[in-house]
């Protein structure tokens, strides 16, 4: 299984554009910060139930944080 | 099982998958991130609840193994939504390399389906080493698939030598036409 994992990780690294030490070692906003910069993409989250989870996770939808802010600038008008 | 093998199973593997997940579409689900919320979750009850690390990691290791299938799950819905946009475009995918390409491209999808069933089935019966070596399988071989025919060379040929057949058998067919009206007129004026 680590030969198989070893070709995952080059994979990886191609589809990263870093090498797999750096994805080890980045944290969560570095990463981020590295994509986004590669891809001048925004980074967005989704939900792709019912193809993963077990519909215990927001099911419906997420709330962005536009909406987020627009309901605290409605409680504090 | 202790709670420093799950982070090093977190480095080791977790976040590299979840890493390839987040680059393809600069996207992360939800989902993923409640196993991780999960797993932390069990780990805090060792050291604030007292509860026994053995069962507090084996609890979070299972969250973690579950993100990992999920996330195979998904390269797998990612990997099934641009083939079918590539075998649904009008592109004549038997023009390329003199006609092997495209049963090449169905035997290795094919091959793509059996692994991931396979995987289902050994998941289904609780074989969970053997579910895992066949995502891992199925994720080489979605790899190589990418590699070997998402070549957007040799669509955007295909395209071009698509385009050019249909223009060269519209202008014979239309040739064909006149040239058939013009004798036909001619017999007819002949015979009259």
């Amino acid at each position: 299984m680590a030969t198989l994992f070893s070709k995952i990780e080059k994979n990886v690294e191609i589809h990263t554009g870093l090498p797999i030490d750096k994805v080890r070692w980045y944290s969560p906003s570095e990463l981020r910060y590295h994509l986004e910069n590669k891809t001048h993409r925004k980074m967005t989250f989704s939900i792709e139930f019912p193809a993963i989870g077990r519909g215990n996770v927001l099911r419906n939808r997420i709330v962005s944080s536009e909406e987020i802010n627009r309901d605290v600038d409605k409680i504090l008008a | 099982m202790t709670e420093k093998d799950i982070y090093l199973f977190y480095s080791e593997r977790v976040k590299v998958l979840y890493s390839e997940i987040e680059a393809r579409n600069n996207t992360l689900p939800i989902e993923l991130l409640f196993e991780i919320h999960s797993a932390f979750d069990h780990l805090k009850r060792f050291h604030v609840d007292g509860e026994p690390e053995e069962k507090c990691a084996d609890k979070a290791f299972s969250h973690l193994k579950r993100g990992m299938l999920d996330a195979f799950k998904l390269k797998l819905k990612y990997h099934n939504a641009d083939y079918e946009k590539l075998i649904k475009q009008k592109t004549d995918l038997r023009l390329i390399d003199s006609g092997k390409f495209l049963p090449q491209l169905l035997e290795a999808r094919k091959n793509i389906i059996q692994t991931a069933r396979t995987a289902r089935i050994a998941e289904g019966q609780d074989k969970i080493d053997t579910a895992f070596e066949k995502w891992y399988e199925l994720s080489m071989l979605i790899d190589e698939f990418e590699t070997c025919y998402f070549d957007p060379r040799k669509i955007q040929w295909a395209r071009r030598q698509g385009v050019f057949h249909f223009s060269t058998n519209f202008i014979i067919g239309l040739i064909t036409g006149v040239l058939a009206s013009i004798l036909a007129s001619i017999v007819i004026s002949k015979f009259l």
